[in-house]
């Protein structure tokens, strides 16, 4: 797999899932009603701050930053790239996020998918264009693919490099099997729920908030060890010298 | 193996499933293995089973050509009773030769007897079929569906899934009904700050009931419920009035007057038409058309847990009905007018307003997401229950119509 054409995919995949996406808010205005917010504070102080801190997960997408830095062509682009990633990110997410609260009923279990695709169901474009769910439904399978092909890259990459392989494209194929086959193996939608929910979501909550800051941390010490070293030996050398 | 080679199987593959899936597609769900359903009528059976009535559109619909059409030459009705819908569905399958398909079902068809024992069941069924639409019409009828969906007749349309999308239109420019869907109908059952409500349907046998023969003139046109009206005609279905449900069971029935009041409450009116007693000829009428101005105004306070509503109404006015004496150049005459209407449309919010709060109980304008503000936490809300303390709620209403003109006449 090149990582170029992965790229070139997301290009064209993201702006037309961004437009999708962006529509769909706007064909929901109507049916927004901003009183659902209320009560303001939910299910209480606690449930809300405390219990659902671990809510942050929907921002899990920021793990994928970690490994920008080995990709770009100018390592000076890294914050700008991320900033707007980020920003980018946060306000489709929120535009989501707003559309489903905001527009449906408590009885739809709050899920990413199924409930935009319940949303998108219930909207109409005039009498003639009926059936808006399936255009969504087209977008998701292509977002879809692009995600799994970004991920599929992520990982050989990283395998490539613990590995210290010099072609990666044998690593393809197997970790495209072994990735269908894992996601064939939840029996239910409930598993799934589970596997997404508690472990996927403690994770990745583990690897962005505990795991990269202690390795970024003791990669500063050493950095700055050795940098100690470096500068301690070129004092004596020059000592020395002299 | 070379690069040449490779290209070849991959093109070879490529080309091989796009083949297969399409030859799939054809086999499983194309047009002419499929039955589809442009009516489902749910009804109680003597057996305490449902009844399901399906319409289902026949090959003749797309071809039919000229004239108006029966229910005979496009589309059949086949009653089943069954235990739940999809078993029904089920049974129908093996008594057809096509598959049955609910991706064009345009109404859902509740009897008022099935509805009075509560349609929670039947509409969470719906809601979880990927085929039926959100977007399909919600109708308790007065009689039973089996009924109603045989007296069906599309009078201006050639295929009936087009009459069934177009006739809920009409609320659009009547304001006698709402276009209710099942989406819509869904939302509110599984909202605490509001009731559900579905499309009255009946079936007009051209026969006037002698209840509305004591109704003044000027209210006589809009205080008809579905199957009610005095057109006369051969027997067919109409839509008039509202549905009015306390959970999912229905508690009561709004007439044409009171659904304009719900419309305009929930800020849903387009158009629509009233008549009042003409103010300089008591013995007279007089039509004026009505159009929102702006959204209504509405404020709800809970005083010592009471509530208490406030509604400010907004409307403009046209004036239809015109006499040979008319002046509406004279800005008297206009203010005289606008004082009847806005007095007219005030005593039947009141009216509408307490009859869905004493008589019904029933939030079916959704009065309950005007409070929820006032709570901090869900659990105090779930313990204040809207839904039940809407009954003690009290209202002032102020309407503020703005006679603007006549259509084409002035003055005469």
């Amino acid at each position: 797999m090149n990582g170029n054409a992965v790229f070139r995919t997301n290009l064209i995949v993201i702006p037309i899932a961004l437009i999708g996406l962006l529509v769909s808010f706007l064909c929901v205005i109507p049916k927004i009603s901003l009183y659902k917010i209320f009560p303001i504070l939910g299910n209480g102080l606690n449930e809300t701050f405390f219990s659902g801190i671990t809510n942050i997960y929907a921002f899990c997408g920021i793990s994928y930053i970690y490994f920008l830095m080995p990709l770009l062509k100018d390592k000076n682009d890294f914050s700008k790239i991320s900033y707007i990633g980020f920003a980018i990110s946060s306000i489709y997410l929120l535009l989501a996020i707003a559309s489903v609260l905001l527009s449906l009923s408590d009885a739809y279990v709050i899920e990413e998918i199924s409930d935009m695709y319940l949303l998108i169901r219930s909207v109409e474009f005039g009498r003639f264009f009926q059936r808006p769910d399936a255009l969504f439904f087209f977008i998701w399978v292509l977002s879809l693919m692009a995600y799994v092909t970004t991920i599929l890259f992520l990982i050989t990459f990283i395998f490539k490099k613990i590995s210290n392989t010099s072609d990666r494209t044998p690593m393809i194929y197997a970790f495209a099997i072994i990735l269908f086959v894992a996601s064939l193996l939840p029996a239910n939608m409930a598993q799934v729920r589970f596997l997404d929910n508690v472990i996927a979501k403690y994770v990745v909550i583990t690897i962005i908030f505990i795991f990269v800051p202690i390795i970024l941390i003791l990669a500063n010490l050493k950095y700055k060890k050795i940098n100690l070293n470096n500068s301690t030996k070129g004092e004596i050398s020059n000592d020395l010298s002299i | 193996m070379t690069y040449q080679f490779r290209k070849i199987i991959s093109l070879f593959f490529i080309i091989s499933i796009t083949i297969f899936s399409l030859v799939v597609s054809y086999n499983e769900d194309n047009i002419d293995n499929l039955a589809y359903v442009v009516a489902l009528g749910i009804d109680v059976s003597e057996n305490n089973n449902l009844k399901l009535t399906f319409q289902l559109s026949t090959s003749q619909d797309s071809g039919s050509e000229g004239g108006s059409s029966s229910q005979s030459d496009t589309s059949t009705l086949t009653t089943i009773e069954a235990a739940s819908i999809d078993s029904g569905i089920n049974l129908l399958n093996s008594y057809l030769s096509k598959k049955v398909n609910m991706s064009h079902c345009k109404v859902l068809v509740f009897s008022e007897e099935l509805a009075s024992r509560g349609i929670s069941r039947e509409v969470f069924t719906l809601m979880n079929d990927i085929e039926v639409r959100p977007t399909s019409n919600v109708i308790i009828c007065r009689c039973n569906a089996e009924y109603f969906l045989k007296s069906s007749k599309p009078v201006l349309e050639k295929l009936s899934a087009r009459y069934y999308e177009i006739a809920p239109s009409s609320s659009e420019y009547t304001g006698y009904t709402e276009n209710i869907t099942l989406g819509m109908f869904f939302d509110a059952l599984n909202d605490d700050t509001r009731e559900c409500s579905a499309i009255l349907g009946g079936v007009n046998n051209g026969e006037i009931k002698a209840s509305n023969a004591t109704i003044p003139n000027s209210e006589r046109d809009s205080s008809y419920k579905a199957n009610e009206t005095s057109i006369t005609n051969a027997t067919n279905i109409e839509n008039m009035g509202l549905a009015v449900f306390s959970g999912d069971k229905i508690v009561g029935e709004l007439n044409g007057i009171e659904t304009i009041c719900h419309l305009i409450i929930t800020n849903k009116m387009e158009k629509c038409n009233i008549t009042i007693a003409n103010p300089f000829d008591e013995d007279n009428i007089m039509d004026l058309g009505l159009t929102a101005r702006k959204k209504p105004k509405i404020n709800v306070e809970l005083i010592n847990g009471t509530p208490y509503i406030s509604l400010d109404v907004f409307l403009d006015a046209t004036i239809y009905s015109i006499d040979q004496d008319a002046n509406l150049l004279d800005n008297e005459n206009i203010k005289i007018i606008e004082k009847y209407a806005n007095s007219y449309m005030s005593d039947q919010l009141y009216r509408y307003l307490y009859r869905t709060s004493k008589v019904l109980k029933s939030d079916i304008s959704g009065f309950g997401k005007y409070v929820t503000k006032d709570f901090l936490v869900l659990k105090d809300w779930k313990e204040y229950n809207w839904l039940a303390n809407y009954q003690n709620s009290f209202f002032d209403v102020n309407v503020d119509i703005n006679v603007q003109s006549g259509h084409l006449l002035m003055s005469t």
